[in-house]
């Protein structure tokens, strides 16, 4: 049975501009414009175009709280980090008719059509079973118009002394582009160069954050910070926001102390470690695999434990990346543009650009 | 012995699935997602017929299914209809009314008319109450001259110069409503056609990789398939790859052979042809 198309301009937040949800917007506009199908308990079907925080409420909220996976399944997974209080909302969820914000609407309009109908029975107690039908918000502040998702894939890998750190440059809302050329990567340090996906407002507040800690640092401590401080640093701040999180998928590169290459992956609250490679964003499900298995890094689950970086030459790690990500852009609509490389070595940080599909 | 009286046939849809989808959704079971092409196709009308164009990116939410999959598909050797929204509802109904077209061409002995397709497109869509999630841009040249319609999902349609439909229809409509007028040649046509689907393949996500054209003027009709490929793969790395048995590190094997029982039945029947 065809499912229904999601289409009611009534029960879109006032506050946002854009449609929240990619799939809402090829919906609205092949449908007519006089389109008002008044469907109050339908949810939406439509995908979720990113892997949702928190995925029962995408679909319903009798699905069975799993443990909280905020990052998608990359290597590795998060720390358990189950957590017992309501977990960031999905920002890709159109029509959410449990939103506080909307279902307060309704009520308004419902209880005000109700007061005019009360010489009606029938009419008004069909109105009220409409009204109990909405279920009431769990959550005060909830809503998925306080995040977005503006797509974008980084990959962070890990060589014997240089780390290799990339991001494609397109910010996207939705089903469009706001910019061709947008940086992800910040240079946090002379040896540490952060990566970040996800809502930019969230992830330009967290860069401004880190850089101005990491200036307090250099005054107290008068020298630079290393990767793995940095490292800590940026799960600190993470969960410091442990409730209302930051929506950034961050990849940590740089040289450790020793010289050697040095990554560290992230969840959205701060769940850290240190890995040969890791990929986050909207591709990261495309390029992982790929990494996985060309850059023959030791498996950390193996014993004795090994160090976990590639044994690949600087060279062919750039070539690997570039092509990852031509691969990626192929598949993955919120990834293209072009792509940003970073490189760190003993000899500084190195950036180079790749022009990829634009489509 | 008691006779039992027959409901008397419902016509129209029957909505008694939609009871029982909800009652799966309160139970938390996920609606498979379907595959939507996130389009841009667009239709014009020039001094001597019609030209169609599409985009041929499908998407399934924000992976691309297929990089090259056709949107313009045909009604009659003298209609052809892009079709925007989920693709196998597009598929469907357009084959289905290219059937119903060819039996009546055989029983009326004459070439179809676009408005033939037409009525029987948005009868069917509307009989679906929008369920099927179709939008078409529909366009030939028959007798009567050239035409160009747009199908909505829920079943209504309007007649056009020109035309766009498809999560691409507003940029490509920017570039109709700058550039279009009345009386265009040949090749001005199809080029407004492409840069209107460029527009829509380099600005809207869920449009992509390369144009497909139709032109139809009265007695021909051209399928320009890749009409343009604008979008070339960036980066081929020189290296290639080999993917040598045991380049993914195994950390453990467990092999468990799987023993079969074969049992002979003694004096059993002779197989029959």
């Amino acid at each position: 049975m065809a499912w229904p198309c999601p289409a009611s301009s009534a029960v879109q937040p006032l506050s946002s501009s854009a449609p929240p949800c990619p799939s809402l917007a090829p919906s609205l506009s092949s449908l007519p414009k006089g389109t008002r199908s008044l469907s109050l308990n339908r949810r939406s079907p439509s995908p979720s175009p990113l892997p949702s925080l928190r995925p029962e409420l995408t679909t319903s909220p009798s699905h069975s709280p799993h443990k909280l996976h905020l990052s998608p399944p990359s290597h590795p997974p998060p720390s358990p980090l189950s957590p017992h209080g309501k977990p960031p909302p999905p920002i890709s969820c159109s029509l959410n008719l449990t939103s506080p914000f909307l279902v307060e609407k309704e009520k308004q309009s419902i209880s005000s059509k109700a007061n005019t109908e009360k010489q009606n029975p029938l009419l008004s107690s069909l109105l009220l079973s409409l009204l109990s039908s909405i279920k009431s918000p769990t959550m005060a502040l909830r809503g998925d118009w306080m995040y977005e998702n503006n797509g974008g894939t980084c990959v962070a890998i890990a060589g014997i002394d240089y780390c290799v750190v990339a991001a494609d440059t397109r910010l996207s809302v939705g089903y469009n582009i706001l910019t061709r050329d947008h940086s992800k990567i910040c240079s946090l340090a002379d040896k540490v160069v952060l990566a970040s996906s996800g809502f930019q407002g969230d992830i330009r507040a967290l860069h401004k954050n880190l850089a101005a800690r990491h200036l307090l640092y250099q005054h107290q401590h008068n020298k630079q910070m290393s990767c793995p401080a940095m490292g800590q640093l940026l799960s600190n701040t993470l969960y410091y926001k442990r409730f209302f999180p930051y929506y950034a998928f961050n990849v940590l590169g740089g040289l450790d102390n020793e010289g050697k290459g040095c990554v560290f992956t992230y969840d959205a609250v701060g769940s850290y470690e240190r890995v040969g490679y890791s990929t986050q964003g909207s591709g990261s499900s495309l390029i992982m695999p790929v990494l996985d298995n060309q850059l023959k890094s030791p498996s950390p689950l193996l014993l004795p434990a090994r160090d976990a970086v590639t044994p690949l030459s600087e060279t062919e790690a750039v070539d690997l990346v570039k092509d990852v990500f031509a691969s990626a852009t192929e598949r993955d609509i919120y990834t293209g543009d072009k792509l940003e490389i970073v490189v760190i070595n003993a000899s500084g940080i190195k950036r180079e650009y790749l022009e990829l599909r634009k489509d | 012995m008691v006779k039992m009286t027959d409901l008397p046939t419902k016509g129209g849809f029957s909505f008694d699935l939609c009871t029982r989808n909800q009652m799966l959704l309160d139970k938390g079971v996920q609606m498979p997602p379907f595959r939507k092409t996130g389009t841009t196709i667009v239709g014009l009308v020039f001094q001597d017929g019609v030209v169609l164009g599409a985009d041929t990116r499908a998407t399934e939410g924000p992976i691309v299914a297929d990089k090259n999959c056709e949107k313009i598909h045909f009604m009659a050797p003298n209609i052809y209809c892009c079709g925007a929204g989920t693709a196998a509802d597009t598929e469907a109904v357009t084959d289905m009314v290219s059937s119903q077209l060819q039996l009546h061409r055989y029983a009326t002995g004459r070439e179809s008319r676009v408005v033939t397709a037409l009525t029987l497109l948005k009868s069917h869509l509307f009989s679906y109450q929008g369920h099927v999630s179709a939008a078409l841009v529909l366009g030939g040249v028959d007798v009567t001259g050239p035409h160009l319609h747009t199908v909505y999902p829920h079943g209504s349609t309007d007649t056009l110069p020109f035309a766009t439909m498809g999560s691409g229809s507003l940029a490509a409509m920017s570039v109709f409503e700058s550039k279009y007028r009345e009386g265009l040649t040949r090749e001005e046509g199809i080029e407004l056609v492409a840069e209107a689907i460029c527009a829509g393949i380099f600005n809207d996500l869920g449009s992509g990789s390369n144009v497909d054209v139709c032109v139809i003027t009265k007695g021909q009709t051209e399928y320009l398939r890749n009409y343009q490929l604008p979008n070339p793969r960036t980066y081929i790395s020189s290296k290639g790859y080999s993917f040598v048995k045991g380049q993914t590190e195994v950390l453990s094997t467990k092999i468990t052979p799987i023993q079969s029982k074969v049992q002979t039945v003694e004096g059993g029947d002779a197989m029959e042809e």
